[in-house]
């Protein structure tokens, strides 16, 4: 009797000390999990805050003037556009001839210039390569192969 | 019963104490003794042991434990069924309130086609006051004052010392605002956290994203429109190109500024899928504060602004002309006096005085040809095509800003005559865009759209005319630019083709010379339109450098050019050569004759 008795008690405070245990673990859990969410969540709202100042600071305008102080780089002209077919080979005899073509600035457009005034934002319009700007060919100039996208 | 010891009372509680004896086959459970009355009334006592001397007490202790021992068995198998039922056989996620796993923001993002942010809402914390529990509304509001300095300390007074429940003090604190509210501890002053709409871009898009209230509630533009939508927090992506939509802003306010104009309007569409790719009005407004800018500036031009186009409507007038059969590119019209009509006298602005072949007198854009061409295809005519091309009725475009054209009503030979030169019939930018697209791609319809399509989306459509007026409407177009009123607007390599416009403003009783409407809208390649371009300036002045002279070929034409030259590349069109398409696009000017054709 007294050791049934025994396997019982100690049946059950084993079990009263895993549940015990148990609960306590739970509520860690718990505590943890919310405290993740609201990690999460203020995650979140500074991804939001940081998308915003990231678009802010992606303004054309101020990419602009950006560019024209430390870049050395000018909005692509549609005359700078060559398709990789138009590129020649090294080894082709004419090459220097062809890719000189290629740089050349274009022929003048038939168009009337427009007034001077009108060049009021001057980081956004590019200047025109003056005529005698390419003595040699600028292989630079043909690295924007195909379509910039 | 005051009397009776509490230990000898029975142990279930009265409840369950029956008022009846119970039945005899109970009789042998019954820890209370056989037959007893259980009413407390008569005073006597045997209800408790009653008929004791019957039974053994140990009997009467030991069946009042088993009931007992019953009792309490039940409730503890309950419980444990109940303990099974939850946690084993139907466990479901614990119910927790107070965790929220997404960002509770209350409104959708607005993007550009190629996902920059253009709108979106952050969350901010504003301070709102409980006038009832604020104990001394007078110093409460100078202590606010001193640590917001934007608000007024009297407003602020006022508001605190009125009676009722939520006043705002301020909202959209700065962290550091919040901080100092909080520390200066009044009672009956809260926090509450709220969603604020920021448009990053300032105003390069104001028009097509238009604007919500402090409530988080769209007022205008797309953000009207797609008002459900953003406030199920779905995101919007927007046909817009914001670098496109830049440069046309850019080079607009430039021709604005130069010209000293009013305002105007540009837009770039896609002249297959009908997406728009740059809409512009000018002047305009900074979303973020829409409050300060004044009604002029909150006003759509390119889409709620209708205008009298003047000759860039002859794209209309001859494409009917040519679609209807009535004449044919080799027709030739008397361009030779001015038609009198009425007290108007219908004139060209560059009058040649003799006949003129179709071509010629696009590009010349005389009014005197064009209007022989209506008259020839008849009021029926013109109004039936000018009605397949959508142009009286608002477009449909998802914003809610959308004008109705301005239709003759009852519609006479005079009006088919100045509707000939665009005069009498007043449309908005965007019809003209999706009209003149119409005509260039084929001659198919597509409604515009502010809304990205996935690539490959061929839109629905309807045939409006043929491809071969189409063709000969691109040839024509190309022929102004080449050698028409629309020089200012060519791109080498680019291929641009159009036509100029400019309108006498209508003024009360009559036109006003002085104030003008110039616009220009054209396509390019114009050999296999990809984007159709529409550049309007509202009441140019000429200036020195375009001889005083402020009709579309100075004014529009070279900033549609421009803007041409700059969006092409980023846009993705191959420049061609030119001279390898200019047998291809030729037209031939004098029809009949030995001539040829002019290059």
């Amino acid at each position: 009797m007294a050791r049934v008795f025994l396997v019982w008690l100690v049946l059950a405070s084993c079990i009263g000390w895993s549940v015990y245990q148990m609960k306590y673990e739970v509520q860690r859990l718990e505590d943890r999990l919310a405290k993740v969410n609201r990690q999460i969540l203020s995650d979140q709202e500074a991804i939001q805050i940081l998308k915003a100042e990231w678009s802010y600071l992606n303004q054309p305008a101020h990419l602009a003037s950006l560019a024209s102080r430390f870049l050395e780089l000018e909005p692509v002209q549609p005359r700078q556009m060559v398709t990789l077919d138009g590129v020649p080979m090294r080894r082709d005899p004419t090459a220097a001839q062809q890719v000189a073509k290629l740089v050349a600035p274009a022929p003048a457009a038939p168009v009337a210039k427009p007034p001077a005034d009108l060049d009021v934002d001057t980081t956004s319009a590019p200047p025109d390569l003056p005529d005698d700007a390419v003595p040699a060919p600028d292989m630079s100039l043909l690295l924007v192969k195909g379509v910039p996208q | 019963m005051t009397d009776v010891p509490f230990a000898t009372r029975p142990l279930v509680g009265t409840s369950l104490v029956p008022v009846s004896p119970p039945r005899s086959w109970l009789r042998r459970l019954w820890p209370f003794g056989a037959g007893a009355s259980f009413a407390p009334a008569g005073g006597a006592l045997d209800w408790l042991d009653g008929g004791a001397e019957a039974r053994h007490p140990v009997e009467i202790g030991h069946n009042r434990l088993i009931v007992v021992g019953a009792l309490f068995g039940l409730v503890f198998s309950t419980i444990a069924g109940r303990l099974v039922e939850i946690t084993l056989l139907s466990p479901t996620e614990p119910h927790m309130s107070s965790v929220r796993r997404a960002l509770p923001i209350e409104r959708g993002e607005i993007t550009d086609r190629n996902g920059v942010l253009l709108a979106t809402s952050l969350g901010m914390i504003s301070v709102y006051a409980d006038p009832r529990k604020v104990l001394d509304p007078a110093h409460a509001a100078q202590q606010l004052a001193r640590v917001l300095p934007d608000i007024n300390e009297a407003t602020i007074r006022a508001r605190l010392s009125s009676g009722r429940s939520f006043v705002y003090v301020k909202r959209d604190l700065t962290p550091r605002q919040e901080y100092d509210v909080n520390r200066l501890g009044i009672p009956g002053v809260y926090f509450q956290r709220e969603d604020r709409r920021l448009y990053p871009q300032g105003s390069i898009v104001s028009h097509v994203l238009g604007f919500s209230d402090v409530d988080n509630h769209g007022l205008a533009g797309v953000e009207k429109f797609m008002d459900e939508r953003l406030r199920a927090s779905e995101s919007v992506q927007l046909s817009i190109d914001l670098r496109v939509q830049n440069i046309v802003r850019q080079e607009l306010a430039s021709a604005v500024e130069t010209f000293t104009a009013l305002g105007g309007a540009a837009v770039v569409m896609d002249a297959q899928t009908g997406e728009l790719i740059a809409l512009v009005s000018l002047p305009d407004f900074d979303p973020n504060e829409p409050g300060q800018a004044p009604a002029d500036a909150r006003f759509d031009r390119a889409t709620l602004g209708v205008y009298e186009m003047g000759s860039s409507f002859k794209i209309f007038n001859t494409a009917m002309a040519l679609d209807s059969g009535t004449t044919t590119l080799a027709g030739r019209f008397d361009a030779t006096h001015p038609i009198p009509i009425g007290r108007f006298l219908i004139s060209d602005y560059h009058a040649e005085k003799r006949w003129l072949s179709v071509p010629e007198i696009f590009m010349y854009s005389s009014n005197i040809g064009s209007v022989r061409m209506a008259l020839e295809a008849g009021t029926p005519t013109q109004r039936a095509f000018l009605d397949r091309l959508h142009l009286f009725q608002p477009v449909k475009l998802e914003l809610p800003e959308l004008g109705k054209p301005h239709i003759p009503m009852p519609w006479r030979q005079i009006n088919t005559m100045t509707i000939a030169f665009g005069h009498g019939i007043s449309v908005s930018p965007i019809h003209v865009v999706a009209g003149v697209s119409a005509v260039i791609n084929g001659g198919i319809y597509v409604p515009p759209t502010l809304v990205k399509r996935e690539p490959g989306e061929v839109p629905p459509g309807e045939r409006v005319l043929s491809p071969k007026t189409s063709e000969s409407m691109r040839k024509l177009m190309r022929l102004v630019v080449e050698q028409g009123t629309g020089k200012n607007a060519a791109v080498p390599g680019y291929m641009v083709g159009g036509k100029t416009g400019t309108a006498d403003k209508a003024t009360k009783g009559g036109y006003n010379e002085k104030a003008l409407l110039s616009d220009f809208v054209g396509a390019f390649p114009i050999n296999d339109p990809k984007y159709v371009v529409f550049v309007m300036i509202d009441e140019p002045h000429g200036t020195k450098a375009t001889y005083h002279f402020a009709t579309a070929g100075w004014t529009a034409a070279p900033a549609a050019g421009r803007i041409i030259s700059r969006i092409g590349p980023l846009l993705g069109v191959m420049p061609v050569d030119e001279a390898s398409f200019a047998k291809a696009m030729a037209v031939d000017l004098h029809p009949g004759s030995a001539r040829v054709a002019a290059q």
